[in-house]
């Protein structure tokens, strides 16, 4: 795992949708954040294990082709963790459908939906970034990284 | 529906027409003058080649058409691109403000790729970091003050969707302010955000648009119809 790297102010602004200008050229903001306790092994074997059931269609008129989704967990506190999972490149049906049908459905066991207890100020200090993974789903042509 | 431009009708098929044919039908079925831009000229100075731009303008007239029909995108159109409901945000205000750069109320067509060019891989991390500063100065004071932080942060957490507590919030933005604030005189200069940025270049990466190196990719149908090709460039 990669070495920590704790979030300030401008970290979060940052990853604020409406600063995200890839809106011009898609619909939507696709990305999605969820909180969950489980450790985060866990939560990236599990985003592993959804990940390697897709399969994808050859292309056509480069409509659909390599479905590539991006995910971060951010440790807030030792038992929180915050997941962001966003579509990097594809087809945006495509990521809706993985979304809706695949993701949520395989993640529903790890997350919280509630409000997190009171967070202790000390643990509130260190917020890391624990690791950057990328979900390729398995298709005829790989990205690279 | 896009009156003036009927060539809109054909959609995005392989038979879909370059800006210049496109211009070229509507002048010939409208007695409307559409002048095309000097893509060469706006192309240059900008990390965009030529078939770049010309695919920018393709999206810029898309933009710029959605609400007032007039080829400007106006902050109501800037606002519709961004948010499909049109809510009004303190971030998206500031970037249209950033990107009319003549500050008449419009997004022109040159200011839309001289400030996207910003946003581009290639663009050097002086301009990047300028133009953040400038974002984040919601006031244009010259400085970030540490209620303008917190205002950001609040607003922020506010159309998101991630329960954190406000206790927190305070203990993050000043944990962050005084880490950059090291002149101690209770605002962020240009020149403590330049030394912020060096140490914390993370906080940069919504100043890059990754795939802006690959425009002529997001536009495909483009790429075979494009009559304009590097060859033809004058040096």
């Amino acid at each position: 795992m990669r070495r920590p790297k704790s979030l300030n102010a401008f970290d979060i602004i940052a990853s604020s949708l409406s600063f995200d200008l890839s809106r011009l050229f898609e619909e939507r903001g696709e990305r999605m954040h969820f909180m969950s306790g489980a450790l985060v092994a866990d939560i990236i074997a599990k985003l592993e294990e959804i990940a390697g059931m897709v399969s994808i269609e050859a292309t056509r008129n480069g409509q659909k082709g390599a479905l590539a989704i991006s995910s971060k967990v951010f440790e807030l506190t030792r038992e929180l963790v915050m997941v962001q999972v966003c579509k990097k490149a594809g087809n945006t049906a495509e990521y809706r459908r993985f979304c809706d049908n695949e993701l949520k459905a395989g993640m529903r066991g790890l997350v919280v939906d509630a409000l997190p207890p009171p967070v202790d100020p000390d643990e509130c200090i260190m917020w890391h970034c624990c690791c950057l993974i990328r979900l390729l789903i398995p298709c005829s042509h790989r990205c690279a990284h | 529906m896009m009156g003036c431009l009927p060539t809109k009708q054909v959609g995005r098929s392989t038979h879909s027409l370059n800006p210049r044919e496109a211009v070229a039908l509507a002048a010939e079925t409208s007695c409307e003058n559409v002048d095309l831009p000097d893509f060469v000229n706006i192309a240059t100075g900008t990390p965009f080649t030529v078939n770049e731009v010309e695919a920018l303008y393709d999206l810029f007239r898309k933009l710029s058409n959605s609400i007032i029909k007039d080829g400007l995108i106006h902050k109501e159109e800037f606002h519709l691109a961004l948010f499909r409901n049109k809510k009004t945000n303190l971030f998206v205000d500031r970037v249209f403000d950033l990107f009319d750069q003549k500050g008449n109320g419009v997004i022109e067509f040159d200011e839309f790729v001289r400030s996207l060019s910003v946003f581009h891989p290639d663009a050097p991390e002086e301009q990047k970091a300028g133009f953040a500063f400038k974002l984040y100065d919601l006031r244009q004071t010259g400085f970030i003050e540490r209620h303008e932080l917190k205002e950001m942060v609040l607003a922020l957490l506010d159309e998101s969707d991630l329960n954190i507590t406000s206790d927190a919030v305070e203990m993050i933005v000043d944990r962050t302010f005084d880490q950059a604030d090291t002149k101690g005189d209770e605002r962020i200069d240009q020149e403590e955000w330049n030394e912020f940025v060096k140490n914390n270049p993370y906080v940069l990466r919504n100043m890059t648009l990754p795939y802006l190196k690959d425009l002529t990719m997001v536009f495909p149908s483009f790429v075979i119809h494009s009559e304009v090709s590097e060859a033809d460039m004058v040096a």
